[in-house]
C-alpha cells in the first residue's frame, strides 16, 4: 500500500470508528453473578452441542428455518439438535436455563412425534428454542424464549396484530399472510414466543396451548 | 493471566474491538454480548499472548455463532438487522465494507479499526503476514472504488 492510500484508509476508518458510540464503561465486563454461572453453563452447552453434532435434525424444520442465502454451517454454529423425548428435551433446556423459567405445554393439538432444541447462553442472555416435529421432519410448533435484552421481535411485511391477555399478561398474537399464528408475551422477566409452523395449528389452538403452558422443574423435564 | 489483569487487559481492548465487530456488521448487543461472552472463556483458562488480538478473534467467532443462531430463527421471530434497527448508526465506511470479501473485511478491520499489526492480524485471523499486506492493500483500493461511486 503506497503512503497516499495508507493515510487515506487510516483516516476513513478512524473517522469512522469515532462515529461508533461506546457502551457505558459499567456495562464493558459482566457482572460477578454472571461470571459465576457463565463458564460451565457454556461449558456445559458447547458439549452437548459438540456430542449431538453427529445427529443433527438440520432438515427438521426444513424451508422455514433456512434462510435464502444459505450460510456456511460451522461445527459450533449448529444449535438445533433432537432430544431422544419430549421431557429430555424440555429437561435439556431446563438444565441450562441459567435459572430463566422455562415454559413446556401441557396440552398439544397433535400428538408428540419428535422434538429438537436450540439453547444458546452467555453472558447475559439465553435464548432457546423448542420445536415439535413429525417422525418425517415436517415442522409443527416451535417454542421460543429469550432474555429481554435481546431485539424484540417485529412485524414480518402482510403480518398484522392484535392485543390479547394470555395467563394473565399482555401479549400480541401476531399472524402470518399465509395465516400461521405466533403468541408473544413477557413472563417472569423472559419474552416467550409461541409459532404455529404448521398451518394445522390454529390460533384458538395456540392460545390454548399458551394457557396451558407450565414450569419445567427438573432435569427431567416434569413441571409443577 | 490472573483475573484483575485480565480484566485491565480487556479493558483498554473493549473500545477497539466493540467498534471493530461493529464495522464488521454487529448489533451494539451483539457485539457487547460477543465481548462478555470472549471474558468468561478467558477467565476458564485459555491461554493469551495479545490480549487485544485474542479478544478480537474470540469475540468475532462468539459474535458469528450467534448471529448464525439468528439466521436459523430469523424467518420465524423476524429479528430485524442492525440497518433496520437504527438507521442513524450506519455509517458509509461500514456499508462499504460489507460488499468487500469477508477475509478483506476482518483484514481491514483488524489492521484500522482494532489497531493490530501485521504479525498479529496473520495469527489472529490464521493467515500468512505476507497475505494480510496484499488483502489489506486490495481491500483498501476496492473500499475506495465503493465510496467513490456516485
Amino acid at each position: 500500500m503506497n503512503d497516499e492510500m495508507e493515510i487515506w484508509t487510516v483516516r476513513a476508518f478512524d473517522d469512522a470508528s469515532a462515529r461508533v458510540r461506546l457502551p457505558p464503561p459499567e456495562r464493558w465486563v459482566p457482572t460477578e453473578v454472571e461470571r459465576e454461572h457463565a463458564a460451565p453453563v457454556l461449558a456445559a452447552a458447547t458439549i452437548a452441542v459438540l456430542l449431538a453434532l453427529g445427529v443433527i435434525v438440520w432438515r427438521g424444520f426444513g424451508d422455514r428455518l433456512v434462510p435464502a442465502s444459505t450460510p456456511k454451517p460451522t461445527a459450533s454454529g449448529l444449535l438445533l439438535v433432537p432430544g431422544a423425548s419430549e421431557d429430555s428435551t424440555w429437561g435439556g433446556v431446563y438444565e441450562h436455563s441459567l435459572g430463566a423459567t422455562v415454559l413446556r405445554p401441557t396440552w398439544l393439538p397433535f400428538t408428540v412425534e419428535k422434538t429438537n432444541s436450540s439453547l444458546l447462553t452467555g453472558g447475559r442472555f439465553i435464548n432457546y428454542g423448542v420445536g415439535y416435529v413429525t417422525n418425517d421432519y415436517k415442522p409443527l410448533l416451535i417454542f421460543l424464549a429469550e432474555s429481554l435484552d435481546q431485539t424484540p421481535s417485529q412485524l414480518a411485511p402482510g403480518e398484522h396484530a392484535t392485543d390479547v391477555t394470555v395467563r394473565g399478561h399482555d401479549a400480541r398474537l401476531i399472524t402470518a399472510p399465509d395465516g400461521r399464528p405466533r403468541v408473544i408475551w413477557t413472563e417472569n422477566d423472559v419474552r416467550y414466543t409461541v409459532q404455529a409452523v404448521s398451518s394445522a395449528i390454529s390460533a384458538g389452538d395456540l392460545l390454548r396451548i399458551v394457557e396451558g403452558l407450565a414450569a419445567v422443574v427438573s432435569p427431567s423435564g416434569a413441571t409443577r | 493471566m490472573n483475573e484483575a489483569s485480565w480484566e485491565d487487559a480487556y479493558r483498554a481492548s473493549y473500545p477497539q474491538v466493540y467498534r471493530g465487530l461493529v464495522a464488521l456488521g454487529a448489533r451494539p448487543d451483539e457485539a457487547e454480548d460477543a465481548l462478555h461472552d470472549a471474558f468468561v472463556r478467558q477467565l476458564e483458562g485459555a491461554e493469551i499472548s495479545s490480549a487485544t488480538g485474542w479478544l478480537f478473534v474470540v469475540a468475532l467467532r462468539r459474535w458469528r455463532r450467534r448471529r448464525w443462531r439468528d439466521r436459523i430463527f430469523r424467518p420465524l421471530i423476524g429479528t430485524p438487522r442492525a440497518a433496520e434497527l437504527a438507521p442513524e448508526v450506519r455509517i458509509d465506511l461500514f456499508d462499504a465494507l460489507s460488499k468487500l470479501t469477508r477475509r478483506q473485511r476482518e483484514v481491514l478491520v483488524a489492521r484500522y479499526v482494532v489497531g493490530l499489526s501485521q504479525d498479529e492480524t496473520a495469527r489472529a485471523l490464521g493467515i500468512a503476514r505476507g497475505t494480510v499486506a496484499a488483502t489489506a492493500t486490495q481491500a483498501a483500493r476496492a473500499l475506495r472504488v465503493h465510496l467513490e461511486e456516485p
